[in-house]
């Protein structure tokens, strides 16, 4: 009982990491039909800007977090102007391959991740997490921190929820990313609603990658990880909210403890990597599939209404 | 000519054959895998592992057990993903490059880990043996001869008309009866199996092979080479992988230091690939797309 609650809290905080990224990403592809693979630079720039401000600069943690929010999400808006938007023929309608959002985000990722190797060498860098003590939660003991970590990230999430639910930006968010056309006849503006969309999951990643920071090492490469699962877990639940997100993040979590468990160290990436596909196979696929049989098997049990008299062909 | 520059001229041609080899699934039928440099790695630890029993000699059964493995491995994933949409499968092969990279670090009793594998032998063929840089060379050179002709032959034949066929216009495609899943699938096996070959090369030529040479990054290095050059050209391709592959070491000219050359190298990828898809989104040489024309009553390249 104490390992599985001890692996569900471990669960909680790396899970959390995970659900910020999923959050990101899926709200992107669904609102914009562009898949924001340069999050996972995002993610190692908030975490390179709080070391900037606090072991550089001996600026405080809120500050450096806020920094790194802000610096991430200005990034964020400035890749979508920049690049996303003349590629996918926002501004001008050109004949470009399917894949070229897909390649111009992936050469982001790879400038981002390379300039702070740059900038800040290859090694890992490293920062003592506040001192929060230890709680111990039934005979499981764990960094009081990282608890608060996890429940950082959930507030964050809540609040982007929150933000997409009840607020007018959030609705008309939600209304491009269900109707692009509809959108634009009510008067809603692409451009705005994409400026604030690109900065705000921008600066969630960022605060992501900021508070991950601060509680193990990070390299310029770790964004890759974090960015597959964020968007493996988008994209098996396309449909979901950012409760769901975060819940299947925190699922996918304790997976991967398992595979700590079960396997050894060093092969708890294969078995999530190898389960998240497992299901994003399942779930586009053989779901839909089952679903569509089962429709069909319905309609074929259910009797025709018997013509009434008087009806053409009576 | 000295020892470097065929070692630089060797390099060269193996990767643009390698772009080449990738232009048919990514460029060809339209399948954005990120898992090329896996494939690439099943051939080259084929030979590492069979050339340490056999010596030289291993290398055609390397190539014959690497083509086995990467075309199962395609197949599998092909059927399973090639029904998804685009996304998935760029994520699928994403996530495929990933977990092989993680098994190349920890699989050691077969893969010895992060140590790597050194002291592979060259490859003997028919008793002849690339054992110096001209050799070397010339081994790479009728790989690269072979991987241009058979990609312009597939481009020239029917089933390059049906490849681009089911890229362009998939549903159109399927309603003549094209096997667009099918096709598709055949050119990611095809590709994979290329890739292999090349990776057996890459071992019997360098010597030394470990899993940082088969990372995500270097997938993504061969996409660059691939968007830099012209998506669906093959000599854009090679021209792109030529001139990738020639970066690291005019970086090396300005006395860089290693870690800081490698960042600057992929920076330079990245913003390589973004400026050409912004600014040239066909590449340097773009593909001769087949256009009506209505002047001539006919078709023309």
């Amino acid at each position: 009982m104490t390992l599985f609650t001890g692996l569900f809290l471990q669960a909680l905080y790396i899970g959390s990491e995970w659900a910020i990224v999923a959050v990101a990403f899926g709200l992107v592809a669904r609102t914009c039909r562009v898949y924001h693979l340069a999050l996972g630079g995002l993610f190692s720039l908030g975490a390179y800007t709080i070391f900037f401000v606090i072991a550089q600069h001996h600026g405080g943690v809120v500050i450096a977090i806020v920094a790194a929010s802000v610096l991430a999400g200005l990034a964020g808006a400035l890749i979508d102007r920049l690049v996303y938007q003349p590629v996918t023929g926002l501004y001008g309608q050109r004949n470009v391959s399917h894949l070229a959002p897909f390649v111009a985000s992936l050469g982001v990722m790879i400038v981002i991740r390379n300039g702070l190797q740059l900038g800040f060498g290859a090694s890992p860098l490293f920062m003592h997490a506040p001192r929060l003590g230890i709680t111990v939660v039934n005979g499981a003991s764990v960094e009081t921190w990282r608890l608060l970590r996890a429940a950082l990230s959930l507030l964050a999430i809540l609040a982007f929820g929150g933000w997409l639910r009840f607020s007018r930006a959030g609705v008309s968010t939600r209304a491009l990313g269900q109707n692009t056309e509809g959108a634009s006849v009510v008067g809603i503006s692409e451009t705005l609603v994409r400026l604030q969309l690109f900065f705000l999951t921008g600066a969630l990643t960022g605060f992501g990658g900021a508070l991950a920071l601060l509680s193990h090492s990070i390299k310029p490469e770790d964004g890759f990880p974090v960015l597959l699962y964020g968007s493996l877990i988008a994209l098996i639940l396309p449909e979901a909210g950012v409760i769901a997100w975060w819940l299947a993040a925190v699922a996918a979590a304790l997976v991967y403890g398992l595979g700590v468990v079960w396997f050894g160290q060093g092969w708890e990436d294969t078995l999530l990597q190898g389960v998240l596909l497992g299901a994003l196979v399942v779930t586009r696929t053989v779901v839909p599939h089952l679903r569509h049989t089962l429709r069909r098997r319905a309609e074929r049990t259910t009797p025709l209404a018997p013509l009434a008299e008087g009806s053409p062909g009576v | 000519m000295s020892d470097y520059v065929l070692t630089l001229i060797t390099f060269a041609l193996l990767f643009g054959s390698l772009a080449v080899a990738y232009n048919l699934s990514v460029g060809l039928v339209g399948l954005l895998s990120i898992s090329h440099a896996a494939f690439f790695s099943i051939g080259a630890y084929a030979y590492g592992v069979l050339g340490e029993s056999m010596g030289g000699d291993g290398f055609l059964p390397a190539c014959g057990l690497g083509m086995l493995i990467a075309a199962v491995i395609a197949v599998t994933l092909g059927v399973l993903l090639i029904v998804l949409p685009e996304q998935y499968v760029i994520l699928g092969t994403f996530a495929l490059q990933v977990t092989f990279t993680t098994l190349l670090t920890n699989w050691i009793d077969v893969t010895n880990g992060v140590q790597g594998m050194a002291g592979i032998p060259p490859i003997r063929l028919l008793g002849w043996e690339a054992q110096s840089g001209l050799a070397k060379l010339g081994l790479t050179v009728v790989f690269a001869a072979g991987t241009l002709v058979l990609s312009w032959l597939v481009l020239a034949s029917r089933l390059g008309f049906i490849a681009r066929a089911a890229r362009d216009e998939p549903a159109a495609a399927a309603a003549i009866g094209i096997a667009v899943r099918r096709t598709r699938v055949g050119f990611f096996v095809l590709g994979a199996c290329l890739a292999s070959v090349a990776g057996a090369i890459y071992a019997g030529v360098i010597g030394y092979i470990d899993p940082s040479s088969f990372t995500v990054e270097v997938s993504i290095q061969f996409l660059s080479m691939v968007v830099v050059g012209g998506l669906g050209s093959p000599l854009g391709a090679f021209v792109g992988g030529i001139m990738i592959s020639l970066l690291p070491p005019v970086l090396q000219e300005f006395s860089l230091e290693l870690n800081a050359a490698a960042a600057i190298q992929q920076v330079v990828f990245g913003a390589l690939m973004v400026a050409m898809i912004v600014f040239r989104p066909g590449g340097l040489l773009p593909e001769r797309r087949l256009v009506r024309n209505r002047a001539a009553g006919g078709v023309a390249q």
